[in-house]
């Protein structure tokens, strides 16, 4: 391993080379680059999220965790305003004066001031990659809660290229890629089931949250691992942030965090806490409603989760965090008359260590290691059989990466080695006096080198080049003795246990005026994990399954192109995309219909093909703010095993999906917001044809997936209301209303084929599946 | 049985009355296609039903009905003996559907091929099967789950050198219902040197009757998939092809899926009949057997 490193090493020196050379031999006659960092002006740290503006053409940046931004197209003569809630704005007259990697100090405002408003814009990206949004904390309190709680991924489902309906699944979907094809990070940590309650809720604390960032496909090269989205939620930052406690009172659940630092300002903690309390219910109703009658006598649901992070900041330059999340949720059913009994249990083992440097003003590092946990277990106690189903899946990674920051090129150069633990199924079923074990183990290393630039090339134009190599191991060897005849040769399997592949993007940003741009990009990217539903639809019981020489790692391919105009109070978008993605996996369960050797033999392997438009329009600022967001797409999947290999649409596959969030500030006390969604139906495979075989009725189809569902369309609607209090900085109640107009959403449609009353006659009905109707609800949230 | 479960589960933890309504959903077009539906088994004759599929969501009333039945097919049946016949049509009011193809002459006889060509209204159908080894069944028992109920059970010899695909027909004479499929269709018994309990579970005979429906003796709240000690279920073993397998089962996977959302995936409905659909199965049967807890 350490040999096949220094090789790629190798290979990427005469790269770095280049990409240091050409930045002393670029001459820009007129634009200028200001790199430099923001701290507080008391106790020297490094101050996140200033914003840095630039009047004289409206742009501008965001400082990032380590205080450091970056703002070009400026010349000797503008000004730049720096401005942060909690500290007087500054100003700054760019001149030659100017050293080359200015510190800038910011005052503390007294706490009793006045009002600031910040008026700026975010989300300038300094990278050419398209595709990237953040969203804030703000941003999440702000959309009408779901049984009285904030959710940060139902907030993400607002943006153009997210799947905004997730009824009954939960799951999130970004241009047209499954579930499983998300990397999902919270403070750098993966959380492979990122889930709670079937999918009503996230597995985000709201409370935590500072903000969290979605890449749609194209990804910088240190997140390149999955092939259609990164997500990125960031926890408040200790050092930096507000401190105290602040806690909400949900219908269904309740959460706290506390965020606190010492007195000098070297060391602080967040952490946060959400429990349900759905056993609450179930006592109440135990008392009112008898057993027989009560279904929630018979049953049991709750979830918790326990995340945070403590950071250490020995010098200004240097910051050492560690990070952690664990979440569970476990249900159970008993069905006493039946003697039927049924429990699941599933979620999220995460932790985190990361050391990041600032050496000096042009170069810096980080360290890392990371572990990731998930889990499912599932069982079924019938009257006639017993069934448990347990899957697992563990990470353990460390991390290296250097940045090298000069004016108008950054260059990042890292290494990644993950070595992973999966057993995807370990199944008994025991039917009468038989019983069926399986398990299966399987371990597997992976070494990943990358480079990425981040070069100016002129004041308007910009790219981004990277690179990563994969090498992935299955260990091995496999030993078994194939039976005559199959696909699968234990030669071949062990032959091809060491797979080499590469990830790369290329991305160009053109911004004529500093208040519209273009960006054009193509990537490549390898994901080395899948996910296999083992049903139709995705459940938490899904199984996380690592590639091996005959389950060969997926790939996806993206190209976009899209108009960014950012004005102060409003900004619109548009993107164009396509993408191809190859090696894509469905379990499918073997109920014991064929003989199988290897657990790589349950899957069906098949491509998909998606394409589509994102349109976006946001107003930023004034009482009154919403943003409208509208996805046209088509996502298709092919498997030889499906159709005969023709061309379906995904079950996911909405062509149309439109999202407007309202905001409305009504004064000091009251604020109201909205949210409706419009969205074509999913795609069943419903049957188009009867035929009569063996007395009865049975399907036939014409295509796969070939029917869609009715549209889906609702209405949110919340009222905030400020509590005064001598107790809290904060109290808020919130109202809401979801499905403000009782829509009977399609979940699910079946038909029913009965034996009618007359000769040879038969009823078919057809049935739609709605889960929920007009749903008030109550909830408290409050800081001290 | 367990992916209904998760369905309740779902239901459940929404915490919310999930409904369920009747509604109007638009058919989509459909090309009519020709379903064979016939079987041979060892020591009998052939029975071929020949009917047409309509769209799902059509009218069912008398004219569609007839319009559905075929009774103007040539079938011929060959073997790989050499044997050739051309099948008879004769008429059954009390099965649907009323015509049927049968051979006179061709009995079937265990380890043949049989060929079945279909030539209908210019067009011409074809589909091949076999008669396996029978299946060899060791003994049978009503295994009691209380002092009322229980299963039936048959004791199934596996095979040295190969698999072998299970199929039985099974009658119960408190429900006064015709011989039908077990509720897996058919089952694949691996190669082994064991002989395996095969639990027969009770299912509702799927078989639309002429008659319509009749009063069940077994009522919602019998416990599921038992059968009472008084019954006495009628098993006829049988052993059929690889293919006819894979036919069968995908067909009563597919119908199991009717209306369940967390359905395992599957790659929808197959069939053996070149230019159609539905099944040809050659059936090699093992003795009835009678099993009750009596």
């Amino acid at each position: 391993m350490v040999l096949l490193s220094l090789k790629y090493l190798r290979s990427l020196i005469p790269v770095l080379i280049f990409f240091v050379a050409t930045e002393g031999t670029q001459l820009y006659s007129q634009m200028q680059c200001l790199r430099g960092r923001i701290v507080d002006d008391q106790r020297g740290l490094a101050l996140a999220d200033v914003h840095v503006s630039l009047l004289s053409k409206a742009a501008g940046t965001l400082s990032d965790s380590l205080g450091l931004f970056e703002l070009c197209g400026i010349k000797q003569g503008d000004i730049i305003e720096l401005h942060h809630i909690a500290y007087y704005a500054q100003t700054i007259v760019v001149s030659a004066a100017l050293p080359d990697y200015p510190e800038f100090r910011m005052k503390l405002r007294a706490v009793e001031g006045a009002e600031v408003i910040v008026r700026g814009r975010s989300g300038l990206s300094v990278s050419a990659l398209p595709g990237q949004t953040t969203i804030s904390s703000a941003d999440i309190v702000r959309m009408p809660s779901f049984m009285g709680e904030a959710d940060v991924i139902k907030t993400m489902q607002t943006m153009p290229g997210v799947q905004s309906v997730s009824e009954g699944v939960g799951e999130v979907f970004v241009r047209g890629g499954a579930p499983g094809q998300n990397m999902i990070l919270i403070d750098g940590m993966e959380l492979m089931n990122p889930l709670h309650l079937m999918g009503l809720y996230s597995v985000f604390n709201p409370h935590t949250t500072q903000k969290a960032d979605i890449y749609k496909g194209h990804a910088p090269a240190s997140l390149s691992e999955r092939i259609s989205s990164v997500i990125m939620v960031s926890s408040n930052d200790p050092l930096r942030g507000e401190t105290g406690i602040s806690a909400s009172l949900g219908t269904l659940t309740s959460g706290l965090a506390l965020t606190g630092r010492s007195k000098n300002g070297k060391w602080g903690i967040t952490g946060g806490l959400r429990r349900s309390f759905v056993e609450l219910y179930r006592f109440m109703s135990m008392q009112l409603i008898p057993d027989e009658d009560n279904y929630f006598a018979q049953s049991s649901y709750s979830f918790y989760d326990f995340n945070g992070r403590a950071v250490y900041q020995p010098f200004s330059n240097g910051l050492l965090s560690f990070n952690w999340y664990l979440s569970a949720d476990r249900f159970s059913l008993g069905e006493d008359d039946i003697n039927d009994e049924m429990s699941t249990h599933f979620g999220n083992r995460a932790a985190s260590l990361v050391w990041k440097h600032n050496i000096n003003s042009w170069l810096s590092y980080s360290l890392s290691s990371a572990y990731t946990g998930s889990y499912s277990y599932f069982e079924g106690d019938l009257s006639d059989s017993y069934f448990d189903f347990d899957n697992e899946h563990r990470r353990f990674s460390l991390n290296g990466e250097i940045s090298i920051q000069k004016a108008r090129n950054t260059v990042t150069l890292g290494v990644k080695r993950f070595s992973y633990r999966t057993v995807p199924q370990d199944m008994s079923f025991v039917v009468a006096e038989d019983t069926v074990l399986h398990y299966n183990e399987f371990k597997n290393t992976q070494f990943d080198v990358y480079l990425e630039d981040n070069l100016r090339l002129s004041d308007k134009l910009q790219l981004t080049a990277a690179a990563r190599m994969h090498n992935y191991k299955t260990k091995g060897p496999l030993r078994f003795s194939a039976k005559e005849g199959t696909l699968f040769s234990p030669e071949e399997w062990n032959k091809n246990r060491d797979i080499y592949d590469f990830s790369a993007s290329l991305a160009l940003k053109w911004e004529p005026k500093p208040s519209y741009h273009f960006k054009l990009a193509a990537s490549r990217q390898v994901q080395t994990v899948h996910l296999a539903s083992i049903s139709s639809l995705p459940l938490p019981n899904d199984i996380w399954m690592m590639s091996t020489p005959f389950l060969k790692p997926q790939t996806g391919r993206q190209i976009s192109a899209g108009y960014y105009n950012n004005g102060v109070l409003f900004s619109y978008s548009g993107e164009l995309f396509a993408k191809s993605m190859d090696k894509q996996a469905i379990f499918a369960v073997n109920t014991g219909d064929s003989e199988m050797e290897l657990f790589e033999e349950h899957f069906f392997i098949g491509n998909g093909r998606i394409y589509g438009a994102e349109l976006s329009g946001k107003k930023h600022h004034g009482r009154f703010t919403g943003e409208l967001s509208y996805t046209l797409m088509r996502s298709e999947r092919s498997f030889p095993a499906i159709d005969e290999g023709r061309w379906y649409p995904d079950k996911f596959d909405r062509t149309h999906d439109l999202s407007l969030s309202l905001f409305y500030k009504i004064n000091e006390r009251w604020e109201a917001s909205s949210y409706f969604v419009y969205a074509s139906g999913a795609n069943l495979n419903l049957p188009s044809g009867r035929m009569w075989i063996m007395g009865t009725v049975m399907n036939d189809y014409n295509g796969f997936n070939g029917y869609r569902l009715p549209p889906y369309h609702r209405l949110d609607f919340s009222l905030n209301y400020h509590l005064k209090s001598a107790i809290f900085k904060e109290s808020v109640l919130s109202f809401s209303v979801m499905n403000v107009y009782n829509r009977a959403n399609p979940y699910f449609a079946f038909f029913s084929v009965k034996q009618g009353s007359g000769n040879y006659n038969i009823n078919i009905s057809a049935y739609q599946v709605s889960l929920f109707p007009v749903l008030p609800s109550v909830g408290w949230r409050f800081k001290f | 049985m367990i992916d209904n479960k998760v369905f309740g589960l779902l239901a459940l933890i929404s915490l919310l009355a999930s409904c369920v309504k009747d509604v109007e959903l638009e058919q989509g077009s459909y090309e009519s296609q020709i379903v064979i539906d016939g079987y041979i088994e060892s020591g009998r004759g052939a029975y071929i039903y020949i009917t047409r599929s309509s769209p799902f969501l059509a009218e069912y009333d008398s004219a569609s009905i007839r319009g559905s039945f075929v009774n103007n097919a040539k079938v011929t049946l060959s073997s790989s003996s050499g044997e050739k016949e051309v099948l008879t049509l004769f008429r059954n009011d009390s099965f649907f559907p009323p015509f049927i193809y049968r051979s006179v002459s061709i009995s079937g006889e265990l380890g043949m091929e049989y060929l079945i060509e279909v030539e209908l209204a210019g067009k011409k159908l074809r589909a091949v099967t076999t008669i396996p080894e029978p299946p060899e069944i060791s003994g049978y028992r009503f295994k009691l789950e209380n002092d009322t109920t229980g299963f039936p059970e048959i004791m199934i010899s596996q095979r040295r050198d190969k698999a072998q695909y299970f199929f039985a027909m099974v009658r119960s004479s408190l429900e006064n219902e015709n011989l039908h499929p077990t509720l897996e269709g058919a089952i694949r018994v691996q190669a082994g040197s064991d002989a395996l309990w095969y639990t027969i579970q009770r299912v509702r005979e799927r078989r639309m009757s002429y008659e319509g429906e009749h009063e069940p003796y077994y009522k919602p709240d019998f416990p599921r998939r038992q059968y009472h000690i008084d019954d006495e279920v009628l098993v006829i073993p049988g052993a059929i092809d690889s293919i006819s397998y894979r036919v069968i089962l995908s067909l009563f996977k597919d119908l199991s899926a009717r209306d369940n959302p967390f359905n395992f995936n599957n790659t929808g409905i197959e069939s053996n009949i070149e230019g159609g659909l539905g099944r040809w199965t050659g059936i090699a049967r093992a003795r009835p057997i009678v099993v009750s807890g009596k």
